[in-house]
């Protein structure tokens, strides 16, 4: 027996478990006492093996079961494919009310701070014709004044100032005292809370002693045209 | 020792009695020789009387006239040896005439410790890395052939392998021990000494 016959036969491990036998054991042998490497390897073997009875002997190194607690519905919420996501998501707000949404803001609340002329829409005189609607042109996130008359006849005890969208829809609605209705409401108004193209402003009385709103007047309707400058 | 091969000036060395020769030539043949002999002597005794003759004589050839002639032949020599004295033991406990299969298989020392010899911790710590790195069926495989030494085949049979699987296994497991052990060891691969 050659060495490449000891390798492609696998005459070292046969030799351990003890396979072989006659001629094939003395011609191994034979091998073996002549190749270190082979030698080597059988020491290597057989000190592998004394070893290995003694550990099999002893008992398994045995660490603590890790006991998994109990999935409950909202472990969910805890997985990296959603706490990845969303923390992005948080940062990517973050980042534009940072950038975005509080330049905006500072810059609008500057500009409601900065001192400035007033000019009023004045539909005090404003027929229901609209052969001359009044039309102001309001800046997008700015605000317009609006001078109104209150029609002071009958006895009501307060009004009701609404403003409604070119649509008819409530945009706006506000209580004005008998006191206030004596002289011209000055109305200032978010150019957010109305709508591009005609607006009305109607103003109803409630009558003195009556606290429903289904016993209201109309007294007023006043048109007006938005334009906002964006 | 750097020891390369069986060559003539290792030869000559053994002839003229240089000491640190003498103790690696008895070292690396000392093993061999018991690995032989345990498969077919029960004796502890019988084995290490079969071993000094063995060395005894292949010095007094080695230093005799004319001597060994091919150095490189100096492992099959003790082989052969081995062999003899072998054969004059069996003659001479009066037990065997040969070295025939079924004889041999009568004295084959069934005790699993029989050379059994001190396995350093060191050694030990390679061996459990080795098998804590085993799968269950391949520890069960290893501790019943080797621990509990019970039929290979109904093993085999038992754990849904075969033999071949087996021979592997112990191929690998043998291989990962000494890579293991020569990186914890970090010693020259020609001076390994495994204990």
């Amino acid at each position: 027996m050659n060495h490449q016959d000891a390798l492609q036969e696998m005459a070292v491990e046969r030799y351990l478990l003890g396979e072989l036998s006659g001629a094939s054991l003395d011609s191994f042998e034979e091998h073996l006492f002549e190749c270190s490497e082979c030698t080597m390897d059988v020491k290597a073997g057989t000190t592998f093996i004394d070893a290995a009875r003694a550990e099999l002997i002893a008992p398994r190194r045995v660490t603590a079961p890790y006991i998994e607690s109990p999935r409950r519905w909202t472990s969910w919420l805890t997985s990296p494919w959603v706490l990845a996501p969303a923390l992005a998501a948080c940062l990517l707000i973050l980042a534009f009310q940072t950038l975005v949404v509080q330049p905006r803001m500072k810059l609008e609340v500057a500009r409601a701070q900065a001192p400035a002329v007033l000019t009023p829409l004045v539909l005090a005189n404003a027929g229901a014709r609209g052969d001359s609607i009044p039309e102001i042109t309001a800046p997008e996130h700015g605000f317009f004044v609006v001078s109104i008359d209150v029609p002071a006849t009958g006895s009501f005890s307060s009004y009701l100032c609404s403003l409604h969208a070119p649509d008819g829809s409530l945009l706006w609605q506000t209580t004005i005292s008998h006191e206030q209705a004596r002289d011209s409401l000055l109305i200032s108004m978010p150019t957010d809370r109305s709508r591009e193209g005609l607006n009305t402003f109607l103003i109803q009385g409630l009558p003195a002693g009556v606290s429903s709103s289904d016993t209201l007047e109309d007294l007023a309707s006043y048109r007006f045209r938005v334009k906002i400058q964006k | 020792m750097n020891f390369a091969a069986f060559d003539a000036s290792y030869v000559n060395k053994l002839r003229s009695g240089d000491a640190p020769t003498e103790q690696h030539f008895i070292t690396y043949f000392s093993e061999l020789i018991l690995l032989k002999l345990r498969s077919r002597l029960r004796n502890q005794e019988q084995i290490e009387d079969v071993k000094q003759e063995t060395f005894s004589r292949t010095f007094s050839l080695i230093r005799s006239e004319g001597g060994l002639r091919h150095a490189e032949r100096l492992g099959p020599l003790v082989n052969s040896i081995c062999n003899n004295v072998l054969m004059e033991q069996y003659r001479s406990s009066n037990r065997i005439e040969s070295l025939e299969d079924e004889i041999a298989e009568r004295l084959v020392e069934t005790r699993p410790n029989a050379l059994s010899r001190v396995i350093s911790d060191d050694t030990r710590k390679v061996v459990r890395r080795v098998l804590d790195g085993l799968n269950e069926r391949d520890r069960s495989l290893l501790q019943a052939v080797f621990l509990e030494e019970r039929d290979k085949d109904e093993i085999c049979t038992e754990l849904g392998v075969d033999r071949d699987y087996l021979r592997v296994l112990l191929h690998r497991a043998k291989a990962s021990f000494r890579v293991k052990y020569s990186k914890q060891a970090g010693a020259k691969k020609s001076d390994w000494v495994f204990g």
